[in-house]
């Protein structure tokens, strides 16, 4: 009896167990669904600095930035704290300061556990090394609230604005003593020397030591010593740093200059020393990387030289980008020139930073990881189908059997033998899709500001390939915005059975020699990243490049381009001159298709349209194109906002049904572009809607209170766009419908807007949408069946899918609606939107700094390809009327197969006994 | 429709006995017509023997004759009105039955419309057929125009019900495959410099 008891009691343990362990690994709802469908790549910005822990926690904390609002005029940084694990180069925990703080002054760490962080001049924080969690937050005031920091064991100790002193406490964050430690107002701030309570100020005659005291009002003055450096030398002082109380280094145009303060002595050191043949460079910037390290980079060929303070000399640790072999292996074609160096403790390992902001950890001459940091400020993307292995295999098949093969014969053992392998190794091809698990597959080719660019696959996020551009010109932020400053993609044959090409369109970098900037088109092969042409080189400023819907012929199927230059010049009474590319015998051809094309340039409150008229160049393809419009604006407000028509949106519908069955056509123009302008002293935003051919206003929409962020998509016949109400203090969205007021049965185009020809039924509604939203986007599926719906970004760094049938501008007032309108399936208008959680694509995650969201359609109807990119990038896929053409994951393929396989063996036993039934009975 | 070849078959057999020249009471019974027959043949025998009386009665079997031949017409268009209106009668039906479907389409509804649609059309094909045997009327016209515009009013009915079930492609709505997708000639883009 005891012998059961005890086996019931084991038993009932282990059922225990079980569902404890069961329950441990269910937390979330959403547990089961992340990365099934999705993928995301976790990125942590350009890099600015770093601390290294303790060599036992294998960590490094490093400061980061990303550039916020690149659509915009004014962009500015925002920083990252982030903790990377140096086995493996992951993530352990990211956290993204405030926006708001564009600075990030001091990054300190005192073996402790805490991390102290100063940003935004006065911000000061607190954090676990560990987690990342934040355990204090202050915010100091002082004369200029610029502050840099010291962490002791007890304190904190802080310099703000060069002369006031606080004094922090570090358990509780509160201020404990504060002064002002230099009487007069002076332009040599105190620094900090390391992690100490020492500071030093540079004067220009000499440089004096000071020390702060804990608990006292004033600073106590150490030593100072006169700066034995010549008039000449001076004037070309690239850096000042102290490494320590004894130690200062001061770098010259060629020299590196060492003060030891305690033995009063003075020794200068040839850069050339370290660095053979570099005698001509002169020293850029200097920078201190921690442990007696630090950094010298010179100008002409940013040679990178780490140097180490050891004993009574400055020692080379590492020197990379140098003329000779570097010691270090990285290809500067690959990741462009080092930019920061940093010898870690241990095992002879290197963080590499380059050009294109990539961090590699070098172990012993090997690279143990990487990270591709320049995908956290994608500029532009595009997506284009992966030729699926079948297609590839089958070409080839084909080509082997109908090209290399003679006689009937052998052609048919070819086709055997071929049909035999393709059994026996269903998966020759070691293409990137065969691993591929779903139908989907499709390549991201992403431009970055770094002037990196990549392809990546849609289903795991790996980078297949990437280039980097060096000489990319992402100097002046301001002009980002502007798409001739961009580096941009243009997918010029798309279809599966060639290989497909692209465009790259970049301004490079003004080049040392004075030379003057250049704008190249360079072609590749969006699948492998390779090269396929020459590329082709303007002289002139690009002011606008588009890809048109024109054929070079047939058998090619390649997309011409559109490039419209600023020559002559600047001169605005002379139309800028535009190029076809590329231009040969068979576009020649087709120079009167060409007559059709228009173009917009759009200059502050000016817009002008062209219209490509008479040939001015017939070697290169020029064309003087006729000015056709102009719209001047009114002075004070300001173009925020363009929202144009997607091209990969296909129309299926060209009207709506009505409740009545009568029909309700569209007005789908699709070069009808939306113009967002704000009025910055009234606050109010103006929506104009117009013809880009025509250059007629079609209609205009005022907003009066509200921001000046606005985000526009359209889609078919509408026009939705995002403001946020300053008034209401609400988030809104709204929709404007176009339509026509008669069916025409046997029109097959659109004339160019005239409004005195043409009366449209332009209709507009507003609500309010519970969230901030940063972007709009469109769900694009490939024969536009499925249900037309908005992919709305939010600022929390969420996506939710919106069915068009939500924001839609026909939604009658409760007390209006008519039967008609029930039959149509019309929702009675409420101006609150509301979605439930689940609605949304990203589950419970979000892409920090979300900033754009591509579509693209699949192979499937109901299915839609989602990317966005932001600090992060996001790939999902979306089914938002459900997913109508695919076999739910539950059905049971098996009771189909073995019902059919019974029918069968049932109908051929009845075919034969009625046969026999029937011969019985004649034979009777 | 049974019962009026039934009576058809029975006018036959009276109009047999109208030619052998007897004047007989009209019955429709086969019974009665067996007696005409009989007593027929004994008019017959009596008939040879000749006279004045005989042409006298032959006169009158005559003047009787002219008489029902009238009264048969009369009788003839009866029926062949009644015919034409004999479908006037399930209107009345034919509606209750169809509302009682309701709009649904499914495939209990779906025989009962057929049905309903393809009665009417196959009877005014046959129209001519039923009226076969008035065609010595002069008003068969207008029996068939009655017939075939009640047999429309049912078929009105039928489609009427199509329509509300909106399986009838009369809406512009049903022709929206055939309205062209409009596209643009010109192709337009632009850019902020």
């Amino acid at each position: 009896m005891k012998m059961v008891s005890t086996q019931h009691l084991k038993s009932l343990i282990v059922l225990i167990v079980i569902f404890l362990l069961n329950v441990s690994t269910v937390y979330s709802i959403y547990e089961e669904e992340i990365g099934v469908k999705d993928w995301r790549l976790l990125n942590i910005g350009e890099f600015e600095r770093f601390i290294e822990l303790p060599a036992s926690e294998n960590t490094v904390i490093v400061q980061s930035r990303i550039l916020n609002n690149i659509d915009s005029k004014y962009p500015f940084y925002s920083h990252i704290l982030s903790s990377l694990d140096l086995n493996t180069g992951d993530i352990k925990w990211r956290q993204i300061l405030p926006s708001q703080e564009h600075s990030f002054e001091s990054l300190l760490y005192d073996d402790s556990l805490y991390i102290l962080t100063i940003s935004g001049g006065n911000n000061i924080r607190l954090w676990n090394k560990k987690t990342g969690s934040l355990k204090w937050y202050q915010k100091v005031q002082s004369v200029n609230d610029k502050c840099e920091g010291t962490i002791t064991k007890d304190q904190v100790f802080l310099v703000c604005g060069g002369r006031d002193i606080i004094e922090v406490n570090k358990e509780t964050g509160q201020i404990t003593n504060q002064y002002l430690a230099l009487e007069e107002i002076t332009d040599k701030p105190l620094n900090i020397i390391g992690n100490s309570n020492q500071l030093y100020q540079i004067n220009s005659d000499k440089v004096e030591f000071y020390q702060h005291t804990k608990g006292k009002k004033s600073l106590d003055k150490l030593k100072s010593i006169e700066k034995s450096l010549n008039e000449e030398l001076d004037n070309w002082i690239t850096g000042t740093l102290a490494l320590n109380i004894n130690d200062i280094i001061v770098t010259g145009r060629t020299t590196v200059h060492l003060y030891r303060v305690k033995q009063q002595k003075h020794q200068s050191f040839e850069i050339s020393q370290f660095y053979e043949g570099g005698s001509g460079e002169s020293v850029a910037s200097l920078s201190y990387n921690g442990a007696n390290q630090f950094q010298i980079q010179l100008t002409q060929s940013r040679v990178v030289l780490l140097l180490e303070l050891s004993g009574e000399t400055i020692k080379l640790v590492q020197k990379v980008n140098t003329k000779e072999e570097d010691t270090v292996p990285l290809k500067v074609v690959e990741n462009g020139l080092v930019t920061r160096l940093i010898q870690l403790s241990g095992k002879n390992r290197l963080l590499v930073v380059s050009q294109d902001w990539s961090i590699k950890l070098i172990s012993e001459g090997k690279v143990q990881w990487s990270r591709e940091e320049s995908l956290s400020a994608i500029l532009n993307q595009e997506i284009i189908d992966y030729p699926q292995v079948s297609d590839i295999s089958k070409l080839s098949e084909l080509e082997y059997e109908f090209n290399e093969t003679t006689g009937f014969f052998t052609h048919f053992a070819r086709r055997l033998s071929t049909q035999f392998s393709s059994l026996l190794h269903p998966n020759r091809d070691n293409t990137p899709s065969t691993s591929s698990s779903n139908s989907i597959s499709k390549m991201i080719i992403a431009t970055t500001l770094s002037g990196k660019v990549f392809g990546i696959s849609n289903d795991k996020g790996r980078v297949i390939w990437s280039f980097f551009i060096s000489n990319f010109n992402n100097d002046n932020l301001k002009k980002l915005p502007l798409e001739s400053s961009r580096m941009k993609i243009f997918i010029t044959r798309k279809v599966i059975h060639y290989p497909p090409e692209a465009v790259l369109v970049y301004e490079t970098l003004r080049a040392a020699g004075g030379q003057k900037q250049s704008r190249v088109l360079m072609h590749f092969n969006p699948l492998d990243g390779k090269k396929t042409g020459d590329d082709r080189i303007f002289n002139s400023e690009i002011l606008h490049v588009a890809l048109l819907p024109i054929q070079e012929d047939h058998n090619s199927h390649r997309n011409l381009l559109q490039i419209v230059l600023n020559y002559p010049v600047d001169q605005p009474d002379q139309p800028p001159i535009v190029y076809i590319h590329p231009w040969n015998e068979m576009t020649r051809k087709q120079s009167s298709v060409l007559k059709d094309i228009s173009f917009y340039l759009i200059k502050g409150t000016q817009v002008q349209g062209y219209k490509i008229d008479n040939m001015a160049d017939g070697k290169h393809g020029g064309f003087r194109p006729l000015p056709t419009w102009n719209l001047q604006l009114p002075q004070n407000q300001e173009i925020i906002a363009i929202g144009k028509s997607n091209p990969n949106e296909v129309v299926q519908a060209p009207a709506l049904i009505l409740g009545n069955r009568n029909l309700l056509p569209k007005y789908i123009n699709r070069n009808l572009i939306s113009l967002a302008l704000y009025e910055k002293s009234t606050s109010q935003l103006v929506i104009h809607l117009l013809d880009s051919v025509s250059g007629e206003i079609i209609k205009s929409f005022v907003n009066v209170y509200s921001s000046s962020y606005v985000s526009i998509v359209h889609t078919e016949n509408s026009v939705v766009y995002s403001h946020f109400d300053n008034y209401l203090h609400k988030q809104m969205i709204s929709s404007i419908d176009l339509f026509e007021q008669t069916v025409k049965w046997n029109d097959y185009h659109y004339t160019p807007y005239l409004s005195q020809q043409e009366q449209l039924l332009i209709k507009h509604k507003s609500f309010v949408f519970p969230e901030l939203i940063s972007t709009l986007s469109l769900a694009i599926t490939p024969k536009g069946i499925t249900a037309k719906t908005i992919l709305i970004g939010l600022k929390s760094g969420q996506i939710l899918p919106v069915d068009k049938k939500f924001i839609n501008s026909r939604r009658p007032y409760p007390e209006e609606v008519t039967p008609n309108d029930a039959e149509e399936g019309l929702m009675p208008y409420s101006p609150k939107l509301n979605f439930p959680p689940w609605f949304y694509v990203t589950y419970n995650i979000s892409i920090p700094n979300l900033k754009s969201i591509t579509s693209q359609g699949t192979d499937l109807e109901s299915t839609s390809l989602v990317f966005s990119s932001g600090l992060d990038l996001f790939c999902t896929s979306i089914t938002p009327s459900q997913p109508y053409d695919i076999l739910s994951d539950d059905f049971n393929h098996l009771a189909l197969i073995l019902t059919s396989i019974v029918l069968l063996i049932l109908a051929m036993v009845t075919k034969n006994l009625k046969s026999k039934y029937t011969i019985d009975k004649k034979w009777k | 429709m049974g019962l009026n070849l039934k009576e058809n078959n029975s006018k036959k057999r009276w109009a047999i006995d109208l030619n052998g020249g007897g004047a007989l009471p009209s019955s429709s019974s086969s019974t009665n017509s067996q007696n005409a027959i009989s007593s027929n043949s004994s008019n017959s025998n009596i008939a040879p023997t000749g006279s004045n009386k005989l042409t006298q009665q032959q006169q009158q079997q005559q003047q009787m004759g002219e008489h029902s031949t009238q009264q048969s017409m009369t009788l003839k268009a009866k029926k062949g009105w009644e015919l034409a209106k004999s479908p006037a009668k399930s209107i009345f039906m034919t509606g209750f039955f169809l509302w009682m479907v309701g709009n649904g389409i499914n495939i209990f509804t779906m025989p009962i419309i057929i049905y309903a649609v393809i009665n009417p059309i196959k009877a005014i094909f046959q129209t001519n057929k039923m009226f076969l045997r008035f065609d010595d009327l002069n008003e068969v016209l207008m029996m068939k125009l009655t017939y075939i515009a009640i047999q429309l009013v049912l078929l009105g009915i039928t489609l009427y019900k199509c329509s509300s079930m909106g399986l009838l492609p009369i809406t512009p709505s049903d022709w929206i495959y055939s309205l062209p997708i409009k596209t643009t000639k010109e192709f337009s883009s632009g850019s902020i410099i």
